[in-house]
């Protein structure tokens, strides 16, 4: 992907207009199949934005058939409109079969996990997810270094100060040039997440084994113009595909569903590549464009959330009970 | 947790700060999905 492919409008309501018309053209191409196509919908801002707006496309004609929204609950979540039974306990004698079977990394409990089986015998051949909003949209300031390259002062003062309003000036200054020069001076901050190791991994065992060099090396080097574009790419190519989705692909496979990302379509991603960042994020509210764009579509209460409920208290839960003094023995090894 | 790989003492700690918060009632995040899920696989990948 070269910068020459990048779709960059030219202003606020340019880029509002193509937004809207890329999001719509990916969600109509995802749900193309000749099988029943399901959403899986999480509750969040981004898999309701595909729900919502395949809905409105069914009802204008667009869409020729309605799409099924694929949703489980957990315990604890209490804007549930219905009561659900808690959550059969994680099955870790079956995690450890499907890995011995295909030496995948198991599971976590999603959506998908707990419908992949009942989706099949239902005879729906592919689910679309809200995957990549969280990447694309999200607007993680990525691109202040590009602001000090073209020496666009006002516009980083403006987004910097917006930020975070309540912290004093000189706090402000010191993040703004944290995060604007730092990438620019240090090949440490320079690094994307992706290629960072986690806090959690030992580090003398990270050093080892060199694995922050064997995930850099891992990386795709693709000529692209700007900081902000070579951050959005790693997306695509980033060492967490091998935990976030490898396995899942693997999984859903061997129950005949395709998993579709509208977020990830080729022109909406050539789009999001070249977007702005001031549009992405609007003072400290994240995913702005995506927000703005969804107006009138999706329920106020939906729009403007920042969280949703999720699995992760569940997951914790369920392993907790063997966890610490395990955690203990090997940590006095 | 095998093969050393995993700092045992940076998790268990998260383990408590977790466990404290969700008694509390608070939202927390705990790494421990990733420690057992590797070690599940270590099992069987080497």
């Amino acid at each position: 992907m070269e910068g020459r492919f990048l779709i960059i409008p030219a202003d606020r309501k340019a880029n509002m207009e193509t937004f809207r018309a890329l999001f719509d053209q990916a969600i109509i191409a995802a749900t193309r199949s000749p099988c029943e196509v399901a959403a899986q919908l999480s509750g969040g801002l981004d898999s309701s934005a595909v729900v919502y707006r395949a809905s409105e496309l069914y009802r204008t004609g667009r869409l020729l058939r309605p799409l099924r929204a694929e949703t489980v609950g957990y315990p604890g979540q209490t804007e549930c409109s219905r009561q659900v039974a808690a959550p059969p306990p994680y099955d870790l004698d079956a995690a450890r079969q499907w890995c011995k079977q295909t030496l995948h990394l198991p599971l976590t409990p999603t959506i998908l996990l707990a419908s992949c089986q009942r989706l099949q015998s239902e005879g729906v051949g592919v689910l679309l997810t809200g995957e990549g909003g969280d990447d694309w949209l999200a607007g993680r300031r990525e691109h202040w270094p590009d602001l000090v390259r073209h020496r666009r002062w006002r516009q980083l003062l403006t987004e910097g100060i917006a930020w975070r309003p309540s912290v004093p000036l000189h706090r402000q200054l010191k993040t703004i040039a944290g995060r604007a020069l730092g990438p620019l001076v240090s090949a440490q901050q320079r690094l994307s997440f992706s290629h960072k190791i986690p806090v959690w991994i030992d580090a003398g065992w990270a050093r080892r084994i060199e694995l922050q060099d064997r995930w850099q090396r891992d990386s795709l080097a693709v000529p692209l113009p700007s900081y902000a574009q070579k951050q959005r790419f790693q997306n695509y190519h980033s060492a967490r595909r091998y935990v976030n989705w490898e396995n899942i692909l693997a999984f859903a496979g061997s129950h005949e569903l395709e998993l579709r990302h509208p977020f990830h379509d080729l022109r909406l991603t050539h789009f999001l590549m070249g977007a702005d960042g001031a549009y992405l994020r609007h003072g400290d509210e994240s995913k702005h464009l995506l927000r703005e764009a969804m107006r009138g579509t999706l329920p106020e209460t939906i729009r403007i959330r920042e969280g949703k409920p999720n699995s992760s208290p569940s997951v914790v839960s369920a392993l907790a009970e063997g966890f610490p003094s395990a955690a203990r023995a090997n940590c006095c090894r | 947790m095998k093969l050393g790989w995993v700092d045992g003492n940076f998790l268990a700690e998260s383990y408590q700060e977790y466990a404290t918060a969700s008694e509390a009632g608070a939202a927390g995040n705990c790494p421990v999905w990733f420690a057992m899920a590797m070690d599940l696989w270590l099992e069987h990948a080497v």
